[in-house]
């Protein structure tokens, strides 16, 4: 019985905004290069998504009244807990389930299509 | 031959302050995204321009816009190769519809289009260039004006805005009935943010273009939600305070003196009557409770309708504010309810209810509150209080206009 472990991936995101082809095919060659290294360490790779930039987030502050702001979420008091990957019809969809979530604090990042 | 095209292209440019919107709206589908639905909505008025002065001007301006707008989209596809890749049935339906209708017949495409441009998921400040840039037709330099921003940056943020839409999912509908009221607040304080903004801009043609725009825009959503009372309220709002635009200058930093109520728009106040009267109907028959547009609208209204200052009813203002005070609490209104207090109870009792909310960070660079403070204080004999809040006063006004009637108010106060 081996542990699991969630790897949150931090960058300065004018690196992809402002990718050429040539630096994104570097950048996917490099995601290939150590999902292999995963493996060949003798781990699982449970898989990994790219998210669009913090310009497409959009908060959700949970509650009887939830607020829906634009932007990523600053964190305060609250830490990162959990996640869901979640596929629905829209961003309107994706809002009203945020708002029923059993956390705070939701931050809702499209997933980049690859 | 000059008359024919002075008054095609008089047709046309009213046509784009008030429908530019519906033209944009019933093109995007057609043509995939916002971007290209403008391009192709600019490329019919220009087309416009043209055929009518030929032709003559059709008898549904709105619908050969559309059609001319949605073809140009459909040869931009063909072009780009991309027209087997879109869905087919949705053109389709799209070309089948009937494009002679009235404009009203767009009615549901611009709600679209501005429910997806007031999207609560995008800042507030984009919510407005987006909607002065996409729904009104308005220029970038002009929307960027409205929020004191270089022209640079607003289109950057109108970009940014659009990618957000793209690329997180917003879809281009109406919102469902449950998030429709808290939805149709968001687009209601875009509208009223510009019609505030505009107002409080000098006067230049830029400005006529903003408050034309905030204008045409309440009156079709009043045209949509007829019976909504904060609709209604808020087009009453706009419509009464855009009256007296011509008469408003430096004079109404304090109250309405000095304005010359003759110059006020006899045909805005009607409309803005009308359409208070039906909101407070319409609040009064749904939970008897009026919202703050119907309730600023009623104000403005009770403004309007008084020959000056002196014959004003301030008992019936003070009892208004006292119900918007309930339900939109900020200091701005608590500052003008004082004022209110002011002809009902006196100088006295007004100053205790202003030093009430001097202390509110949003009114701290808000010259009409030392301006209200000095005048009560003169009213109370203690002059050389007065004459220090006009200093404060002076020092943060916004504009040369509002400085000199300060300083004419100031030197009135003798040494």
């Amino acid at each position: 019985m081996s542990e699991r472990y969630l790897f949150i991936l931090f960058d300065d995101e004018s690196t992809w905004v402002d990718a050429t082809p040539a630096e994104w095919g570097a950048m996917m060659a490099a995601h290939e290069r150590f999902s292999k290294a995963i493996v060949a360490a003798g781990a699982i790779d449970h898989g990994g998504e790219a998210l669009q930039p913090t310009t497409t987030a959009t908060t959700v502050r949970t509650g009887p009244d939830p607020v829906v702001t634009d932007g990523p979420f600053v964190e305060s008091k609250e830490a990162f807990g959990g996640y869901y990957v979640i596929e629905c019809d829209g961003l309107d969809a994706a809002l009203a389930l945020a708002k029923e979530a059993p956390s705070a604090v939701v931050e809702v990042r499209p997933i980049m299509a690859v | 031959m000059t008359d024919v095209a002075d008054v095609v292209a008089d047709v046309v440019a009213s046509l784009h302050r008030d429908h530019w919107g519906r033209v944009v709206a019933a093109t995007v589908r057609t043509a995939g995204d916002l971007d290209t639905a403008q391009d192709c909505a600019q490329h019919a008025f220009e087309r416009s321009l043209v055929a009518w002065q030929r032709d003559g001007v059709p008898e549904s301006g709105v619908g050969w816009l559309v059609r001319t707008a949605r073809n140009h989209a459909l040869d931009l596809h063909r072009r780009a190769g991309s027209l087997r890749d879109r869905m087919p049935d949705l053109v389709q339906r799209e070309e089948s519809r009937n494009v002679d209708e009235a404009a009203a017949h767009w009615n549901d495409d611009l709600l679209r289009l501005v429910f997806t441009c007031c999207h609560p998921a995008l800042a507030e400040q984009d919510r407005v260039l987006l909607t002065l840039r996409v729904v009104c037709g308005l220029p970038t330099p002009t929307a960027a004006g409205l929020l004191l921003l270089k022209p640079a940056t607003a289109a950057a943020r109108i970009t940014r805005a659009k990618h957000k839409i793209t690329a997180a999912g917003i879809r281009y509908a109406v919102p469902t009935a449950d998030d429709l009221p808290a939805r149709l607040d968001t687009v209601l304080e875009v509208v009223h943010l510009v019609a505030t903004a505009a107002h409080e801009r000098p006067r230049d043609p830029e400005t006529d273009s903003l408050e034309e725009s905030s204008r045409a825009l309440a009156t079709s959503l009043a045209e949509i939600f007829p019976d909504e009372p904060e609709v209604l309220g808020l087009l009453g709002l706009v419509l009464f305070t855009q009256a007296r635009t011509e008469a408003r200058r430096a004079a109404d930093i304090v109250l309405l003196d000095g304005q010359d109520r003759g110059s006020w728009d006899v045909r805005l106040i009607a409309g803005g009557r009308a359409a208070t009267a039906r909101a407070v109907e319409r609040a009064v028959a749904r939970d008897g409770r009026a919202g703050r547009y119907a309730l600023q609208a009623t104000i403005a209204g009770v403004h309007a309708e008084a020959v000056s200052v002196e014959t004003t009813d301030w008992p019936a203002l003070l009892r208004l504010y006292d119900r918007l005070v309930e339900v939109w609490p900020t200091p701005v209104v608590r500052l003008n309810r004082a004022v209110a207090v002011s002809y009902v109870e006196g100088p006295g009792a007004a100053l205790e209810a202003l030093d009430a909310v001097a202390g509110a960070p949003s009114l701290r660079e808000y010259a009409y509150l030392p301006a209200v403070r000095a005048r009560l204080l003169a009213d109370l004999g203690r002059t050389a209080e007065a004459a220090a809040a006009y200093q404060c006063a002076i020092a943060i006004a916004g504009d040369d206009a509002q400085r000199r009637y300060l300083k004419g108010q100031l030197e009135a106060l003798g040494p």
